[in-house]
């Protein structure tokens, strides 16, 4: 049997668009799945592109969350960086939450769970790119989004009051994955029926 | 009741069949829009949270346009919504019937007043029919009037008719003598 040699080679000129040129930040709204509430079986990437996911399904009775932050700035903190290994270079992921509330039920809700449990975070772009490919991006799908740090300081200007976030994926092996199905509209419709979810009637 | 669909869709999934603009997903996808998607993409049948257990022999029904046999737990399915149906327009058919009745009983209760609408109909038909004889009465007077005064005209014109032959006859005459007495 052939072993699979991984061969790492530019194959793409690099370049901004003149056109349609790189807009930094993120817009309001992002998603938050539990880890284990997805469909591993149903995952699929694109032939032509391996870090573009095409189907994110979830299993039956479960549910994404919306996160939504206002300001000019959300998610501010939200990156990715190379991380060396031994063998293989990877990435670490960081989503940046703001929590804008404290009381009983996010604690339980929210809180409690973010603390201790393993996430995928989806959020928009701004910048969409020509094809509209580049407006979803999605964090902790190959190892999962863990918490590093949550404050909650009483006199923070940042978060008045509330919660400060910070998930983290290590050991990435892909820079970015990017969720898209066909048109930008058609992965709308796919994010809302994950937060809508199904019925859990299997 | 709505009937429950067979074919559901896992979060996530979306069904967009080529060439149209429509986006399906969770449960309201149609039955014949999920299996021509399953005829041509069988595999996606792991983007269904529900389906029916016969689903391979409905799609390749479908794709022969014959439609596929109700399975049993289908048509007691149905059996079973149109049986709450036929509860839901029975506690609606008592429901008008106590109307019915109520309406029937105010209406009886309401009956003795009838009495006296009937004394003043009569009452009013009585009069009714005294200015009708009075009219009547009037009309004839009338009538008897312009005869009498159509009598007069006739009189008065005959009258006017025999001075008018006295007067021609007396100018001829009168005429004739002054003739005579000028020879």
């Amino acid at each position: 049997m052939p072993i699979d040699v991984c061969d790492f080679k530019l194959a793409q000129d690099i370049a901004g668009s003149c056109t349609n040129p790189q807009v930094a930040g993120l817009k309001n709204t992002g998603y938050l799945i539990n880890y284990d509430d997805i469909d591993w079986d149903a995952l699929a990437k694109a032939n032509d592109n391996p870090n573009i996911v095409e189907t994110l399904l979830l299993l039956s009775g479960k549910r994404a969350y919306k996160v939504v932050v206002p300001g000019n700035t959300p998610f501010t903190g939200t990156q990715a960086a190379l991380a060396t290994g031994t063998y293989r270079n990877k990435f670490t992921k960081t989503a940046s939450i703001v929590v804008l509330d404290s009381g009983p039920d996010v604690s339980k809700n929210v809180i409690d769970q973010l603390a201790n449990g393993r996430f995928v975070f989806i959020f928009e772009n701004k910048y969409q790119g020509a094809d509209k490919k580049n407006t979803f991006e999605i964090y902790g799908l190959e190892q999962g989004l863990a918490a590093t740090e949550m404050t909650n300081e009483k006199y923070s200007e940042e978060t008045d009051g509330g919660w400060a976030v910070t998930l983290e994926e290590t050991g990435a092996p892909t820079s970015g994955l990017f969720l898209f199905k066909t048109s930008i509209a058609t992965t709308r419709a796919a994010l809302e029926s994950l937060v809508t979810g199904s019925q859990g009637n299997s | 009741m709505p009937k429950k669909p067979n074919y559901t869709l896992k979060a996530g999934a979306i069904i967009h069949p080529q060439g149209t603009s429509k986006f399906y997903s969770l449960a309201n996808i149609p039955d014949d829009v999920a299996e021509e998607w399953l005829g041509k993409y069988p595999a996606d049948i792991n983007k269904f949270e529900t389906y029916p257990t016969d689903w391979q022999s409905r799609v390749e029904a479908r794709k022969e346009g014959r439609v596929a046999e109700p399975t049993v737990d289908e048509l007691k399915a149905e059996v079973e919504r149109l049986n709450d149906v036929v509860n839901e327009k029975d506690v609606e058919i008592e429901k008008l019937t106590i109307e019915v009745e109520t309406a029937k009983a105010k209406a009886e209760a309401g009956a003795g007043d009838d009495g006296a609408a009937a004394m003043e109909i009569e009452t009013l038909k009585a009069d009714l029919a005294a200015a009708n004889e009075e009219l009547e009465k009037s009309k004839a007077e009338a009538q008897a009037e312009v005869e009498a005064l159509n009598k007069n005209v006739d009189e008065l014109k005959a009258e006017v008719e025999r001075l008018t032959k006295e007067l021609e006859a007396a100018n001829k005459k009168a005429a004739k003598k002054t003739a005579k007495a000028e020879e």
